[in-house]
């Protein structure tokens, strides 16, 4: 790339890491994996750059579907030798409690998402993170309308069942 | 009352403030990827017009295969005996009597790009306790000795230096572990330099427990810990003290990249190729590693990896996978008790040592001992030597190699010539 396109794409980078970090790490529920995603999703995007169209937008949803592949890519070759850390009950702690127990609430979430296969999880992210349609979804997974309602689905029952298993009253049917 | 995109949002946003890329970094390793690109593409495009073309060359061997997702599985009677000049270069030749010191003998411990010898004194007990090195021309026959110093065996050079281990590292035996565990002899100076202690790990350098690796200006040293072990470096110029690079299982330098596996011994593998300059690094699949099977050792070049893989038994390598930096297999070749030798951007080489011992030489032309050298662009197997094994480094693609005649030296006549360094082409 020139010099040019260059200065763009760092600036590109500066300004969409921390999201698409995020992104990652609700997908692999590990910082420094999330860190390499985001990092080879970021040189995919740098080798399409020249034929990305509508830079700003285009490139966001460019690598965001590189973070997610990537990461999906990663879960199904780490799957065969990877025990989640946690497969027990979640204690879910009280909604508006103090900084220790929404530290807890973070930790619940992220290792129930670790249950899930990796497109289950990829819809979720993707739906209730990315803020993204149904549509929208299937297109950045190659797949159809109805297998993402119902991978989603599917993924939301078991998040529902974990999360909510000690803390009947917690709230989690708004995310249905 | 939180919904799950609270939840979620909350999550992604108390992340650790270490841990992004630096954009700079992410350039420069988006644009060694696109070269790695081209460098893959121009690979294929020479295999492809080798494919076509072979059948109407003269000398024409088997050509690759038509790629495939475990590249072109070579055997070694598939080889075809080398030419002097067109397959290799020889720079020097040895005879026995030139390793006669005394009552000792030179132990060869490695090759200058000249094709003169880096040697060390044995004494007349065989033991490994060097305390003279020096360098022997094999054009005169003589040797320019470095000032006295206690040595183990030579690790490897980088330009003018040549790096050594204290005997009790680099293969001796010495009980206590000595305060600067490496010594660096500098050709263009005349003069010794001990590189830094690592005080952190000054009790693990004892008993040979290690692997060392000289390049780009470094020693790497990984101690010999399962299932992982913990890998420093040092620079040779004494600018700084050491530092740990990382945890590594096997692990090769090379060409500005750092090479390593996830683990030693069997299990799952993985491969992750870290740029020196940037930090950068990507992962390559691994998975024909069988599990039951053990990474070995680890060439690096520009455009090729090379790794050995044991799988009967650990530290006999019986596969050597030759593939890119993003992980395409180009090729394997299969052999028992294979070692790797020099990678470089046109050729691997690997030996198949035959056994020392009067005699034994003789059996070998039909046993596919020797040393070979693999053309990844070609798909052309050389076999150099039918009585030989190739000593030459595996990390440093400048170097020649030293191509072994005979394995009983220096007990031989004095006029025979026993090896000579040469320079695949």
């Amino acid at each position: 790339m020139k010099g040019r396109d260059d200065e763009e794409f760092a600036s590109f980078v500066t300004g969409s890491q921390r999201r698409l970090r995020g992104t990652a790490y609700l997908m692999c529920g590990d910082w420094p994996l999330a860190s390499d995603i985001v990092q080879e999703a970021l040189i995919r995007v740098y080798v399409a750059w020249p034929r990305l169209e509508s830079r700003t937008g285009g490139a966001h949803a460019y690598a965001r579907r590189c973070v997610v592949n990537v990461a999906i890519d990663r879960a199904r070759k780490r799957s065969n030798s990877e025990v989640p850390e946690v497969d027990g009950r979640f204690e879910r702690a009280d909604p508006g409690a103090d900084l220790g127990t929404r530290v807890t609430d973070r930790e619940s979430l992220v290792a129930a998402l670790r249950l899930l296969a990796p497109r289950q999880r990829a819809c979720v992210v993707l739906r209730y993170f990315e803020d993204q349609s149904v549509s929208e979804t299937a297109r950045l997974l190659s797949c159809s309308e109805g297998t993402v309602k119902s991978q989603t689905a599917r993924a939301l029952e078991t998040l529902r069942q974990r999360l909510v298993l000690d803390d009947e009253a917690t709230d989690l049917g708004v995310i249905s | 009352m939180s919904t799950l995109t609270e939840l979620m949002r909350d999550v992604a946003d108390h992340q650790p403030e270490d841990g992004f890329t630096d954009p700079t970094s992410l350039t420069a390793l988006g644009r060694s990827r696109l070269r790695r690109r081209r460098t893959t593409v121009g690979v294929i495009a020479a295999a492809v017009v080798a494919l076509v073309v072979a059948p109407f060359a003269i000398h024409a061997t088997a050509g690759p295969e038509p790629a495939s997702p475990t590249g072109k599985v070579i055997q070694l009677d598939q080889a075809v005996p080398g030419v002097a000049g067109r397959d290799y270069t020889t720079l020097s030749s040895v005879t026995s009597g030139m390793l006669h010191v005394g009552a000792g003998h030179l132990s060869t411990q490695g090759e200058l790009p000249d094709g003169r010898l880096v040697v060390a004194l044995v004494n007349a007990k065989g033991t490994a306790y060097l305390r003279h090195g020096g360098v022997l021309d094999p054009a005169t026959g003589s040797v320019a000795w470095f000032p006295a110093r206690d040595v183990g065996l030579y690790l490897g050079r980088d330009g003018d230096l040549l790096v050594f281990g204290t005997p009790n590292v680099g293969g001796g035996n010495l009980n206590t572990a000595p305060d600067h565990p490496y010594q660096v002899y500098d050709l263009s100076t005349g003069a010794w330099r001990s590189l830094p202690a690592n005080r952190t790990v000054d009790l693990e350098w004892g008993g040979g427990r290690q692997s060392q690796v000289v390049s780009d200006g470094m020693l790497y040293v990984a101690l010999d810990t399962a299932p992982t072990r913990p890998l420093w470096r040092v620079p040779l110029d004494g600018s700084s003290g050491w530092k740990q690079v990382g945890t590594v299982g096997a692990f090769g330098v090379g060409a500005g990249s750092l090479v390593f596996t996830n683990t030693v011994g069997p299990g799952q593998h993985t491969i992750t190729v870290r740029d020196l300059a940037t930090g950068s690094t990507h992962t390559v699949e691994a998975s024909f590693i069988a599990r039951r099977c053990s990474a070995d050792r680890i060439g690096v070049s520009t455009a090729y990896l090379a790794l050995s893989v044991a799988c009967s038994a650990p530290g006999n390598a019986d596969r050597l996978v030759i593939l890119t930096h993003s992980g395409t297999r180009l090729a394997s070749v299969d052999a028992t008790y294979l070692e790797p030798t020099a990678v470089t951007d046109s050729v691997v080489g690997f030996s198949i040592p035959n056994p020392p011992g009067p005699g034994l030489h003789k059996a070998a032309a039909s046993q596919g001992y020797g040393g070979y050298l693999y053309h990844p662009a070609t798909g052309r197997l050389v076999r150099l030597s039918t009585q030989a094994a190739v000593m030459g480094p595996f990390t440093l693609p400048a170097d020649p190699l030293q191509l072994w005649h005979y394995g009983n030296y220096p007990h031989d006549r004095p006029g025979r010539v026993i090896f000579d360094v040469v320079v695949p082409r």
